[in-house]
């Protein structure tokens, strides 16, 4: 081939390329919601604004008691728990917290390092069936088909598996019981979406979305966010999405961000479907001059994040009860294990709370209980308080 | 060759047709394509100093590392413990601050440390124990990253972070434009003038073409090669403390994700200015073009897809705009693999010294 052929169709290979990228059907689309509901739905919104900021007074105080019921037995001590872990900082932390339930009842904990990745995700189910353990809990809300042949067996086996921050419609065989999962997610979102409405009197949030596929159970607090926007009760409201990639957090997503906030100059809302999510982000809106454009929001909130919410980086964090969740799943297996009812443990009801800087607690590890003592409600259930 | 004389007005037009040529500045071409283009899609949003601030800011610190594996890949070897290093420096630095001392001068004295003790892993791997760098430096890579695991216990630390130390590194700016940005800079500029005008940059390129020559002429091979791993450490842990800096924790799993863009802006810059040469000025086009792109793709609305499709199709432009086999960087790169496959008599102990083809 000769150079300029060689020229020709490298350039035409690329502008081709070019072309297809930035003409792409974009996965930002705008949904201006409510703009029909006009003056005359006044007394309607101000209705829902006011039920917004009720729910939303309630849900800064802080929680202080848990209903778990008590197994039928103190467990037998000595078995094995197996822990599959995300590829994030806060899963990690989740194995820190199984580690005390599980000493709790002189069981032992493996931590499994799981992934995002389809390899790494059977490799850690594999691992797992080669350990047979007395139960097996997993966080990362990854789809289970990615790993249903290996929870078929382990169903073969007995073992109970508790899954959480899952969608309940990817439930599979082998799975005993899925927490923290769509309603939660459902709820957390709505608890945002009310804090949003109330700061905002109902009118004019125009709403970011920074959302990953790569966990599907983030869905559902999406879900609630854009039924908020896309109500009557909410005048003149926008959301635009981004798509992210997990890989890019930290690295190349801050610098996304602040081109979508240039590139959405009406933006006045910005919310990340997990915490991870936003690292890097205040510091990037602030090199750019937009970091006081902009209210961030997010699901779960760790070390970091509480950081930057005690700098007035971040606005808001529904605050996901990681300690009563990881030790609810481990109630659960424990039940399963001792031969109590399952509704009754599956049923144990998670504390709920909106966090900003005014009621943010102090804490000093990664995650934070919501309820103070929440261990002792569970020590008493397993008769080892 | 012809004896005749060649008219003073007529050299100086080759000299510039062949400076101005798609071979030599083919980045630049398709960098001012790009400003056309997104200036076109984002009309209000992208001809803008904030553009230029964006770009300079948020990619700095791609192109600091860059900058560092320029010199080790000058000298024919291949640093992939950049990444690593990286999350290194930046998890120690945040470590020095959490629990030493909220200094942070002293923080960034000990992620310099931290990175400059990875180079001496490199060094005591790749040149004392003659394991080839592509290998070595993959396996001291894995080493550093189970470190940064065991330092972190896998938690972000942010314990003294968010103060002076990030308003020093990642946020104080002079016209918008924060610490790395001056960093990338200077580096850029002391890389030149190392690069090209010392005896140690001619010997540097002279070890990378053939090594063996290089040793015939004097040059001390081993101890070249070891200061270039030394330096591209040393780079990156100087981005590795910038890159706590603006995250405002230290992160574990952050570090590993620079290293295929810092080797995308290396290899990109080695077919601008310098016929295939790896070079600074290069580097720091390639490292800003890709910035370009990707801020100008999200800017336009692009689909979460497109950088990667942009990447990619850059650099392949970009390769085949320049002499594609002659003095290819990427053609190393396959001589290294090709170096290393079980069975081949100049296995993996020789393979200190991919030498450029043709060069």
């Amino acid at each position: 081939m000769g150079r300029t052929t060689r020229f020709g169709t490298a350039v035409a290979a690329f502008a081709a390329a070019l072309a297809l990228a930035a003409c792409g059907s974009s996965d930002t689309e705008s949904s201006a919601a409510g703009a029909e509901a006009g003056s005359s739905t006044g007394a309607a919104e101000s209705g829902a604004v006011a039920e917004a900021r009720k729910s939303v007074a309630a849900l800064m105080e802080r929680p202080t008691t848990m209903e778990v019921p008590a197994l039928p037995s103190k467990p037998a001590s000595g078995k094995t728990l197996d822990f599959i872990a995300c590829a994030t900082p806060t899963c990690k932390a989740f194995g820190d917290l199984l580690k005390e339930a599980t000493a709790a009842v002189g069981w032992e904990l493996k931590v499994i390092q799981g992934g995002f990745a389809p390899k790494d995700i059977a490799n850690s189910w594999n691992q797992v069936l080669r350990d047979k353990p007395a139960g097996v809990i997993a966080s990362g809300g990854i789809p289970t088909s990615l790993f249903a042949n290996q929870l078929k067996e382990l169903d073969k086996l007995g073992i109970p598996v508790v899954l959480h921050d899952q969608p309940q419609s990817d439930k599979i065989t082998g799975v005993t019981a899925v927490v923290m999962s769509d309603e939660d997610n459902y709820q957390y979102g709505k608890e945002l979406a009310d804090l949003m409405l109330a700061d905002a009197s109902g009118k004019d949030i125009h709403l970011g979305i920074f959302q990953t596929q790569q966990v599907p159970v983030f869905v559902n607090n999406r879900k609630a966010l854009n039924e908020m926007i896309k109500s009557p009760d909410c005048e003149g409201c926008t959301v635009d999405t981004f798509d992210f990639q997990v890989a890019d957090q930290g690295t190349k997503l801050p610098a996304k961000v602040v081109s979508f906030l240039r590139s959405h100059p009406d933006v006045n809302y910005l919310y990340f479907d997990y915490n991870d999510a936003v690292d890097g982000v205040p510091a990037a809106l602030q090199r750019a001059g937009l970091a006081d454009k902009v209210k961030l929001l997010i699901n779960s909130i760790s070390t970091t994040e509480a950081g930057y919410m005690r700098n007035d980086q971040v606005w808001a964090s529904s605050a996901n009860p990681w300690p009563e969740t990881l030790w609810k799943d481990f109630h659960i297996i424990l039940a399963k294990d001792s031969g109590a009812p399952l509704e009754d443990a599956i049923g144990v009801k998670l504390p709920n709370m909106i966090l900003t800087k005014e009621n943010l607690p102090e804490f000093s590890g990664a995650l934070f209980p919501l309820v103070e003592d929440y261990q002792s409600f569970f020590k008493k259930a397993w008769g080892v308080e | 060759m012809s004896d005749q004389p060649v008219p003073a007005a007529r050299g100086s037009l080759t000299m510039a047709k062949s400076w101005l040529s798609p071979r030599t500045i083919g980045a630049i071409y398709v960098w001012i394509l790009l400003i056309v283009l997104f200036t076109i899609l984002s009309p209000d949003q992208f001809a803008q100093y904030a553009t230029v601030k964006q770009v300079l800011n948020e990619y700095a610190v791609t192109i600091l590392i860059a900058l560092g594996l320029l010199v080790p890949l000058a000298a024919g070897l291949y640093d992939l413990s950049v990444g690593s290093v990286v999350g290194m420096a930046g998890i120690g630095s945040a470590w020095c601050l959490a629990h030493v001392s909220p200094n942070p001068w002293l923080a960034l004295a000990a992620g310099l440390g931290i990175g400059l003790a990875c180079g001496l892993v490199n060094v005591v791997v790749v040149i004392l124990m003659r394991v080839d760098s592509f290998i070595g430096t993959l396996a001291t890579s894995s080493i550093f990253g189970a470190i940064v695991i065991a330092i972190s216990g896998q938690n972000t630390i942010s314990e003294n972070v968010s103060g002076d130390f990030q308003q020093f590194f990642g946020l104080k700016s002079i016209a918008g434009l924060t610490a790395p940005v001056g960093l990338m800079l200077v580096g850029m500029l002391v890389l030149a003038f190392v690069l090209e005008k010392t005896s140690y940059g001619r010997r540097l390129y002279a070890t990378g073409y053939d090594d063996e020559v290089a040793r015939l002429g004097g040059v001390n091979v081993p101890a070249l090669r070891a200061s270039t791993l030394m330096v591209s450490a040393g780079f990156a842990a100087l981005a590795g403390v910038m890159v706590t800096a603006s995250l405002g924790a230290g992160d574990p799993t952050v570090g590993p994700s620079f290293l295929l863009p810092a080797f995308a802006a290396a290899f990109l810059g080695a077919t601008q200015f310098r016929n295939g040469r790896v070079n600074p000025w290069g580097c720091v086009v390639a490292g800003l073009l890709l910035g370009t792109g990707d801020v100008g793709l999200v800017l336009s609305g692009a689909p979460v897809w497109a950088p990667s499709v942009f990447e990619g199709a850059l650099l392949i432009l970009a390769v085949s705009l320049t002499r594609a086999s002659m003095r290819n960087p990427l053609g190393r790169l396959r001589d290294a693999v090709g170096r290393i496959r079980p069975g081949r008599p100049d296995g993996p102990g020789q393979a200190n010294h991919p030498s450029l083809q043709g060069g």
